[in-house]
């Protein structure tokens, strides 16, 4: 693990799964962990397996469905999609999580 | 509404969890092997391109009990597992197993027969108004003969009491409801019939909903006969007939006329379907056990008891 790289934060993993099922259309869940390290530039100390029980969580409220299918190397895998309650939520999320994100800025925002 | 869902999803899972694992199996393998794939096209070895995927993904076996735990029911499957492992035991030691089940068993037993005595004693009250004002009456015998606690009152009590102590309400019964043969026009019924005294629906605050209780004159030796009917045989035999009272049904023979009926889930201690007035008498029917020659000796009919919720004949009062 390298030194600089951050923890996942509680609830950030599941966006980041919703964010990329929105851009990316139908993936299983190695290309799930593998987009993830690409857009945060290998900056998070993500175990791949992690993301497994944040597919199921997010399966259990019904935002994402999962179906087997074949990769285009003709492996049998998984394939996650976003549900339209899944779209609906994923706004809302993004919305949060700015606010979030902004609140912090502020805070770490040099004082004038 | 996201938590149903969840619990629901749980609950399918539990029920299906052995294809689900072996679907989580499957996935998870091809997650390391889509990881070695890539690993070797960067121009690794097998063996390190495997190493790598697995160091990747950190702990197949952790990821898959997180996984396990967060998809179906896990304090049910422990529980299950329990009770698996408590019928294996009991299938190596039988004889244990026998004396756990026997001392379960005895113990749930007791506790629910006490706890059914205390319920009915001490918890719930009588099904009547005022059942605090409502009392058994016995007699103390004092003498030198040894008699210890309470005694059934005789008839001649009875009837001191029932005269002479205004303010009590007094009431007496027979001992328990008999089968008697009930006979209404053409239909013929076995029913249990108990004999009251004149005021031992007003102890129980019981009133005939329609008709009347039984007059003064009725519960005397060779008064008129006269019946009063439970709602339940008024309602199944006679069809709710409200202009019922007044005529008459035959008992054991006689011919009694309907006084009353009893309103619906009124209940007496004796849970009798037809009542009729006990009319004590020093003679004819009953003679000696209707009136003892002496004290000590209890009157079967004029029995006290302490025992409100048996069938045992009282005497009771309410001030």
């Amino acid at each position: 693990m390298g030194e600089n790289k951050s923890d996942v934060l509680q609830g950030t993993l599941d966006l980041m799964v919703l964010k990329t099922l929105e851009s990316m259309g139908p993936l299983h869940g190695y290309g799930i962990a593998r987009r993830i390290e690409q857009v945060s530039d290998n900056g998070l100390s993500l175990n791949q397996g992690t993301i497994y029980p944040a597919l199921l969580r997010l399966q259990q409220r019904g935002w994402i469905k999962g179906e087997w299918g074949a990769s285009e190397s003709n492996r049998r895998a998984r394939f996650y999609s976003l549900t339209r309650i899944g779209r609906k939520q994923m706004k809302q999320e993004t919305e949060n999580w700015e606010r979030v994100a902004g609140t912090m800025a502020r805070f770490l925002a040099p004082s004038n | 509404m996201d938590l149903i869902r969840v619990l629901l999803s749980r609950c399918a899972a539990f029920f299906q969890r052995r294809k689900l694992d072996e679907d989580l199996d499957e996935e998870l393998r091809s997650h390391v092997e889509f990881a070695v794939e890539e690993n070797v096209k960067r121009g690794m070895t097998e063996q390190a391109a495997r190493t790598a995927a697995m160091c990747e993904f950190g702990g197949v076996t952790q990821t898959r009990e997180r996984y396990r735990i967060q998809r179906g029911l896990p304090m049910v499957d422990a529980l299950a597992q329990d009770l698996r492992y408590t019928f294996r035991q009991f299938r190596h030691n039988p004889g244990f197993a026998l004396t756990v089940i026997i001392t379960l068993a005895l113990s749930i037993g007791a506790n629910t027969a006490i706890f059914s005595i205390v319920n009915a004693l001490m918890l719930k009250s009588l099904p009547y108004p005022r059942p605090e004002r409502m009392g058994a009456i016995f007699a103390h015998i004092q003498g030198s003969e040894p008699f210890d606690g309470r005694h059934w009152i005789n008839g001649r009590q009875w009837e001191l009491l029932r005269d002479n102590v205004p303010s009590l309400v007094s009431g007496l019964s027979g001992a328990m409801a008999t089968g008697v043969n009930f006979q209404a026009g053409d239909r013929a019924q076995y029913l249990h019939a108990a004999r009251i005294s004149a005021h031992y629906l007003d102890v129980l605050e019981v009133h005939p909903f329609i008709g009347r209780n039984f007059t003064a004159i009725e519960d005397l030796p060779h008064g008129p006969k006269a019946a009063i009917l439970s709602y339940g045989l008024w309602r199944d035999t006679f069809g709710g007939d409200r202009s019922l009272p007044g005529q008459t049904i035959r008992l054991k023979g006689d011919l009694y006329t309907v006084a009353g009926v009893l309103p619906e889930g009124a209940t007496t201690p004796l849970s009798a379907d037809v009542y009729t007035a006990l009319q004590p008498s020093r003679e004819g029917e009953g003679q000696g056990t209707n009136y003892p020659k002496n004290g000590s000796h209890s009157a079967k009919r004029a029995q006290v008891s302490s025992n409100f919720l048996g069938r045992r004949g009282m005497i009771f009062a309410t001030i």
